[in-house]
């Protein structure tokens, strides 16, 4: 359904004026339409009220006259005159027109005897000297715009006879005197003439067809349109001057609060970003709009609350986040990030950086030899040490362990080379002594420079990696330069691929395959049980366990490659890959083997125990620093049924003080001390150490037995197995 | 008598008593009165207006109408002045043909009517000139049916302190015989009449007048108001030296106003019943 889009309300202000408008407009133009019908209609209707009422005035003057005319008839002093005419025009001009004695319209009398005859003629009279007795009628003299109305009257005598004593005449100011007195309704007084150059007389009933005149200009109705249109202007006004009004009112006391609240929103919303939001200062006139004001800024004050409890959250946490809380260096996260803005920063620069990786050498060992404390104190002095000598805008990052990292921007290989150097003597002159070290504490550094960020980037830990591990190789300093050459001497431990196949191996089991290498019984040179040793297949490739764990022990993912490898194990024991009635061993660390997880995964392996004989190789015992723990768990692995081997006895990695404490069935001597069987004094250590370990009751295994020579020797030395070449190599399908 | 008596008819006024009297003279002029029917046993007295006056004028109407109070018998006529059923006041400048011998005429009619009437001599009121008109009727009529005249502010022509008529006007009207002239007369400053007309009134001057009274027979006597200012200082004191009686109404004008106008009608009452 299609959604009209929301207008401004300036919009539907504006529309709302114009409707108002429109309809206003339309309403006038429909009433002013009307009136102007009705005032033809009443023009009309008026034009023949006027007609009518011209003729009531000209009768009302005729009427006039004829009773002035009367009266003046009746006048005792006309009889007088009429009985004794002598002194007639003396009478007439001193008395007959005399003001007062007649109406003051009245212009000239006259009076006549019996017979119709004048009584004197006199010359200014301008009545007839003669009146017809037998034609009274009245008439109108029309002369040049004047009009005059000559009435006639009869003078009464009261003799029996009924005879008239005579008659008189009056000549009257019709126009405009008369007529003037007239209260006009329709017709404007004033405007009532006749054609300035008639000159005649007519019977009085046609004067009104020889007078032309206007309507009155002020009847009641002209007056009530007129009192119309005004209405209709002043509503035009009341309603027009507040509509329009209207515009700037809801502009200025709605749409305009509504858009500065609107925008402040928007501009909320653009410093969404920003810690301390603007507030909306600006009061608003409409109390609601206010309160959306006020509310608006009480929120943005809670927000700005709430965003500085959050902020200051986030900076403890990313604090927490992105330090490392032993050493309060920044941590592997905050190294990612920061190489993650790096490699964006400079994607298309081109600057000189170097990434340095610290070591601690042998880090190890003083976590074995003096505990985590003082291994952790280890810690801390080195990176103080460290960041001492970095320079403002370097940090110090702990990638993990005893391995820390900084990064140099726009910096040489020499000059990193310098720095480097001044680190590494700032961690040798710090005084570890005070935590009752005997050996020095070195750490060992790998630079890696490059110019071309973008694939260097990609690289540069690595790069710096291999570099670290040569200034750790014998003959080194302690502070190395990656070059090409370091490329090929690391490439089974740092080739990238080789990385990537062994974390994949160890993420998703991808690759892993493992390899059986029997161990017999040297009684009968059966297989007794086959040591399960790991291989990762890459493209049709085998990574070797020598490459394998060059990279674990690098990178510290000891435990997670044993994890990776039991669940191998697990999966070809329950495939029945492995002949039963032999059995498998596992190689576990000795770290390990304190790990909660590896424990659990074994203790699961406890099923496969009545078909199989089940070994848990442990090697590097040297490295167990909870030998109680270990030999709690390694009690409860033989509890289970499993069967506890000691790896590698006499590499240097088995100490020979554990072997008492610990709960161990098997012992295997390393491959070195089989093969100095051939020296003479070799072979006698090792055959007191061989008689010393079976008179505990342990059992020996021979490990790299290749020929029936060797095989005699160990025999003649009292080994119960032996392993090797001559009994089989490993192989993915052990067979008997 | 150029009169020809000729009764046309009378009808009631406004009281059962009063009616109007219409008297038709010889020239065809219609004259009016109005007569109240007094008690019996009481005199007749016609009361005549003043000089232009109708029977109307104030003076005379309260006057009269007292006297209709007291039971006597009322005639009021109007002269008619040459004017047919006249009952206005006549304009000074109307063209007055009347005289002084028509207006005897007219007065000798209604006294004979009146005394027809009520069978006995009559007793005469005039007012201002109304009592010289009166006064002439008695200076010639001979055995006139008159037992008493009264006259009220009784004046004169010829002279006076507000009369316009000078010696020169009545010699100019000698000369000029009977044309129509405009002199002054009285109180009107233009008085058109024939020559002869205006002096038929001039000539009846002041020592005419109080020879008139004195010549008569009968009772006359005169009431004048003492502030009446239409008459000469002198006027009082000269009618008093000739022996006629006047009563002197104390702060009364010419025509008797306000409360003096009692003071008149106990004074006509007082010369009534002493008679």
């Amino acid at each position: 359904m299609y959604q009209l889009k929301p207008l401004s309300i300036r919009y539907y202000a504006i529309i709302f004026v114009l409707v108002v408008m429109c309809m206003f407009t339309a309403f006038g133009v429909m009433t002013y339409r009307e009136v102007e019908q009705l005032k033809q209609d009443i023009h009309h209707t008026n034009s023949i009220l006027a007609a009518e009422e011209l003729a009531a005035a000209i009768n009302s003057a005729h009427q006039d006259a004829i009773e002035a005319t009367n009266e003046f008839a009746q006048w005792n002093e006309v009889l007088q005159q009429i009985n004794n005419p002598y002194y007639y025009a003396y009478w007439r001009n001193l008395r007959g027109i005399k003001p007062g004695n007649t109406p003051d319209y009245i212009l000239d009398v006259s009076v006549y005897d019996k017979s119709g005859k004048v009584l004197a003629k006199i010359d200014t009279s301008s009545l007839p000297e003669v009146v017809d007795v037998n034609n009274l009628n009245s008439y109108v003299d029309i002369h040049y715009g004047l009009v005059e109305l000559v009435v006639f009257a009869r003078v009464l005598n009261e003799s029996p006879e009924g005879i008239y004593a005579g008659y008189v005449a009056t000549r009257s100011k019709l126009m405009p005197d008369m007529i003037n007195r007239y209260q006009f309704t329709y017709i404007d007084g004033d405007s009532i003439q006749v054609g300035a150059e008639q000159v005649l007389s007519l019977p009085i009933s046609e004067l009104g067809s020889h007078l032309h005149y206007t309507l009155h200009g002020h009847s009641v109705m002209d007056k009530m349109i007129n009192i119309v249109v005004e209405v209709l202007w002043k509503m035009a006004l009341i309603i027009g001057l507040p509509t329009v009004l209207l515009y700037p009112l809801v502009n200025y006391l709605i749409s305009k609060p509504l858009q500065q609240i609107s925008s402040h929103i928007d501009h909320l919303k653009d410093e969404s970003d920003s810690l301390r939001l603007p507030e909306f200062g600006r009061s608003v006139p409409i109390a609601e709009l206010e309160k959306v004001r006020s509310s608006l800024n009480e929120y943005h004050q809670q927000l700005f609350e709430v965003h500085s409890s959050l902020d200051d959250k986030n900076k403890e946490l990313w604090t927490l986040a992105h330090h490392d809380s032993l050493t309060g260096v920044l941590n592997r996260r905050a190294f990612d990030e920061y190489w993650s803005n790096l490699n964006a920063l400079f994607m298309d620069s081109r600057f000189d950086i170097c990434l340095v990786i610290f070591d601690v050498n042998n880090f190890k060992a003083f976590n074995d030899t003096y505990g985590h404390s003082i291994g952790d104190e280890v810690l801390k002095g080195i990176s103080s040490s460290v960041m001492q000598v970095l320079r403002k805008g370097e940090n110090l990052y702990r990638l993990g362990g005893d391995e820390f990292a900084a990064v140099f921007i726009d910096c040489t290989a020499d000059k990193a080379v310098r720095i480097v150097e001044r680190c590494v003597k700032s961690v040798a002159e710090f005084p570890f002594s005070e935590f009752e070290i005997n050996e020095p504490v070195r750490v060992s550094a790998g630079i890696a420079h490059s110019q071309i960020l973008e694939d260097s980037l990609m690289t540069l830990l690595w790069q710096a990696d291999i570099a670290m591990y040569a200034a750790k190789q014998p003959g080194h300093s302690h502070v190395a330069v990656y070059d090409e050459s370091m490329k090929s001497d690391a490439k089974g431990v740092f080739s990238s691929w080789v990385n990537h196949v062994v974390y994949e191996a160890i993420d998703s089991g991808l690759g892993i395959q493992m390899h059986y290498q029997p161990i017999v019984r040297l009684e009968d040179r059966s297989v007794d049980y086959f040591e399960a040793l790991v291989r990762i297949e890459h493209d049709h490739q085998l990574i070797m366990p020598d490459e394998i764990f060059k990279l674990v022990e690098a990178r510290r993912i000891e435990t997670e490659m044993d994890l990776a490898i039991l669940g191998a194990i697990f999966t070809d024991l329950e495939q029945g890959k492995v002949p039963q009635g032999t059995g498998v061993s596992v190689n576990v660390s000795g770290p390990a083997i304190l790990d909660t997880r590896i424990m659990k995964l074994l203790m699961k392996f406890s099923r496969f125990t009545n078909d199989y004989k089940l070994v848990v190789e442990i090697t590097e015992t040297a490295l167990i620093t909870q030998i109680d723990k270990a030999t709690d768990n390694l009690k409860r692995l033989q509890s289970e049924g499993f069967y506890i081997a000691l790896d590698d006895f006499g590499s240097g990695y088995s100490s020979v003080r554990y072997l008492a404490s610990m709960p161990v069935d098997i012992v295997k001597f390393d491959i070195m001390l089989i093969r100095s069987l051939g020296d003479e004094s070799q072979h006698t250590i090792v055959k007191h150490l061989a008689e010393m370990i079976s008179e505990t009751g342990h059992r020996l295994v021979a490990e790299g037995i290749e020929t029936e020579d060797m095989l005699n020797k160990v025999n003649a030395l009292g080994f119960s197995y032996a392993q090797g070449y001559l009994f089989g190599k490993p192989a993915a399908k052990p067979e008997l | 008598m150029l009169l020809k008596i000729l009764v046309i008819g009378s009808c009631w006024l406004t009281t059962a008593q009063a009616e109007l009297i219409e008297l038709k003279l010889n020239n065809g002029i219609t004259v009016e009165a109005n007569y109240h029917q007094g008690e019996t046993g009481m005199s007749s007295i016609m009361v005549l207006h003043g000089f232009l006056q109708t029977r109307d004028f104030y003076t005379v109407k309260r006057l009269a109408d007292s006297l209709i109070d007291a039971g006597y018998s009322v005639l009021m006529p109007t002269l008619s002045l040459g004017l047919n059923r006249r009952n206005k006041s006549m304009d000074c400048g109307a063209i007055h043909f009347h005289s002084m011998d028509a207006d005897i005429a007219e007065i000798e009619l209604w006294v004979n009517w009146l005394h027809k009437k009520s069978a006995s001599d009559i007793i005469l009121i005039g007012h201002s000139a109304g009592s010289v008109f009166e006064l002439a009727y008695l200076d010639q009529a001979s055995n006139p049916p008159v037992k008493q005249a009264i006259f009220i502010s009784v004046s004169y022509f010829g002279s006076g302190p507000y009369s316009h008529e000078t010696p020169a006007d009545a010699e100019r009207a000698r000369q000029t015989k009977n044309e129509l002239g405009e002199f002054g007369l009285s109180f009107c400053e233009k008085y058109i009449a024939p020559a002869s007309n205006y002096l038929s009134y001039y000539d009846w001057n002041r020592s005419r007048v109080l020879n008139a009274i004195k010549k008569q027979s009968i009772p006359i006597a005169t009431i004048i108001g003492e502030k009446d200012r239409r008459l000469a200082k002198d006027w009082v004191s000269v009618i008093q030296e000739n022996e006629i009686k006047v009563i002197t109404v104390p702060g009364a004008n010419h025509f008797f106003d306000n409360e003096h106008e009692f003071e008149l009608q106990d004074a006509i009452d007082e010369l009534l019943k002493s008679r």
